[in-house]
């Protein structure tokens, strides 16, 4: 999906540990912390089930005419954030937006007790036409610990292109994407997952739920040394639609342990589902095809994974 | 005359299995030598020692390139040195276009061959469904930005319809004569040859050189009529 007309990039929200440190005033939308929003709002209470302690409430009402970004850090030794955000995108709207959760400063040397951890909720509701393009990037530091609980409303027409990036992995990860596909929605989930030291459970589950919905959830994993990865990826058809998993991973190290499960339930016989997965490891050929042409073996090594989690 | 590489008494291993038995083959700079034989012959097993394939065992034997010791260069080494290699078989590259490659051939040789391709080909991912003609043209812009002394085809017209073939036949004979390129080229096709005019044509059989000549027409011709077989008893050898 092309980014039309998007010439900024605006910051919507920036949280430090739990200091609120920017919040934006968007005109047309409604930028506002959770526990406002439970407060102002309460149509949000249906999504936010118990009054948030923090996070963002995003509500686009106008196309805006910038790209949004959400920032969200750790940096205190023993900090637990608990985040639950809500973004509504109106019908026929565009938005695209950026979240970066990362870690500030590292606790290699701190003691068990003062570890950080990052838990985040969120609800993202697409009405009807709107189109949503998502990245949402991962650096965390070695010691923290990380959980992520998305689920995503695409009501019809609607469209979503979802990237879920890890680029430095916490100590463990849980990642759960649930997306929710309206008549003639769309979906390109895309999980990209460089993983080293870590311990990550990924599991997305895409539910057709309207005919003519469309889903495709991609998944790219690298295992390098003291990985532990399982990522669970999953399709249910309740209506006459389409989707596909394409599930793929690469061992650099012999100790990493990767499992990947694809999924596909089928619950009306309209509907199809397929599904590609491999794990292997770093192919030779290429290594060879790109040293013949100049690269040293690092440097081929390092275009083929830049490759596979671009993809 | 220097040559640009000297093959000399090579045994090669694939496996266990001794595929090369002592092979012996020079190149003068700028020259053209074809390189013939049945399947089974052991050519591509050649090239995947020139390329420095730690699957293929040296048994014996040398390698000298421009003066030095081809086999103890790491491949990167040794396509910095001069020698490239045409693909036969070039393998797909997830999530890398080839204009990413070849900007970074550009870097590391310094290249400044023009290309001129579509974009719809320098931003396709690398070798996926690339058609015959496409992946030679992405290999011929790749090797000739590698600014080579001596270029490796392996197979050159498999893929290719006709209209391809000349394109790219015109293409590379240009630029050999152009920067003085020799060229180590493995072929089936007599008429890949008529167009490239090697000065030299060397048969191999069963894992040795049987034949080197300089009157390509008669060793085309002999094999034509009568198999690669007949090239051992070739009086023009050499």
């Amino acid at each position: 999906m092309a980014i039309k007309n998007v010439k900024t990039v605006k910051t919507a929200y920036k949280l430090l540990d739990h200091h609120l440190e920017e919040i934006l005033s968007l005109s047309g939308s409604v930028v506002m912390s959770s526990a406002e929003a439970w407060d102002k709002y309460i149509w949000t209470r249906k999504y936010f089930i118990n009054k948030p302690k923090e996070g963002y409430f995003i509500w686009i009402k106008e196309q805006p005419d910038c790209s949004l970004l959400s920032c969200i850090a750790l940096d205190k030794p023993g900090t637990k954030q608990e985040l639950n955000n809500l973004i509504v995108i109106e019908a026929g709207l565009y938005v695209d937006l950026t979240g970066t959760c990362e870690s500030t400063g590292f606790l290699s040397e701190l003691k068990l007790a003062n570890k950080r951890h990052h838990q985040s909720r969120g609800k993202l509701v697409l009405r009807k036409g709107s189109s949503l393009y998502y990245q949402h990037l991962h650096n965390w530091d070695k010691q923290d610990q990380v959980s992520t609980d998305y689920q995503f409303f695409l009501e019809e027409g609607a469209s979503l292109e979802y990237t879920y990036k890890i680029e430095t992995a916490a100590a463990s990860m849980n990642l759960l994407a649930q997306m929710h596909l309206a008549k003639g929605a769309r979906s390109d989930l895309k999980i990209l997952a460089d993983c080293q030291q870590t311990n990550i459970n990924l599991t997305d589950i895409a539910y057709l739920e309207g005919a003519g919905a469309n889903a495709i959830s991609t998944l790219r994993i690298v295992g390098r040394k003291g990985a532990q990865v399982q990522a669970r990826s999953k399709i249910i058809a309740q209506a006459a639609a389409k989707g596909h998993l394409d599930c793929a991973a690469l061992m650099l190290d012999k100790k990493a342990k990767l499992g990947l499960i694809p999924e596909l339930m089928v619950e009306n016989p309209d509907a199809q589902l397929t599904h590609e997965a491999f794990i292997g490891k770093l192919s030779a050929e290429q290594i060879l095809y790109l040293r013949s042409r100049g690269l040293t073996a690092k440097e081929a090594e390092d275009l083929i994974l830049r490759g596979f989690l671009s993809e | 005359m220097t040559e640009i590489l000297e093959i000399k008494d090579l045994q090669v291993l694939a496996g266990d299995k001794l595929i090369l038995k002592n092979i012996s083959l020079k190149i003068n700079p700028g020259e053209s030598l074809a390189l013939m034989g049945a399947n089974g012959a052991g050519k591509s097993t050649l090239v995947r020692a020139l390329l420095g394939d730690e699957d293929y065992k040296i048994k014996s034997g040398q390698i000298t390139f421009l003066g030095k010791n081809l086999l103890s260069l790491k491949a990167e080494e040794r396509a910095k040195l001069g020698l490239a290699f045409v693909w036969q078989q070039p393998p797909v590259i997830k999530g890398v276009e080839l204009f990413t490659l070849l900007n970074l051939i550009q870097e590391i040789h310094d290249g400044d061959y023009d290309y001129q391709l579509a974009d719809a080909l320098l931003f396709r991912e690398l070798n996926n469904n690339f058609s015959g003609g496409e992946k030679k043209i992405a290999e011929l812009v790749q090797v000739l930005n590698q600014n080579p002394r001596l270029l490796v085809i392996d197979e050159l017209d498999s893929g290719l319809d006709i209209e391809n073939k000349k394109i790219v036949l015109t293409a590379l004979k240009k630029e050999l004569k152009k920067r003085k390129i020799a060229l180590l080229i493995i072929t089936h096709s007599g008429a890949v040859l008529e167009e490239i005019k090697p000065q030299k044509i060397a048969i191999l059989r069963q894992g040795k050189v049987i034949c080197q000549s300089r009157d390509i027409k008669k060793v085309l011709n002999t094999i034509k009529q009568y198999g690669y077989q007949k090239c051992e008893n070739c009086q023009n050898r050499l």
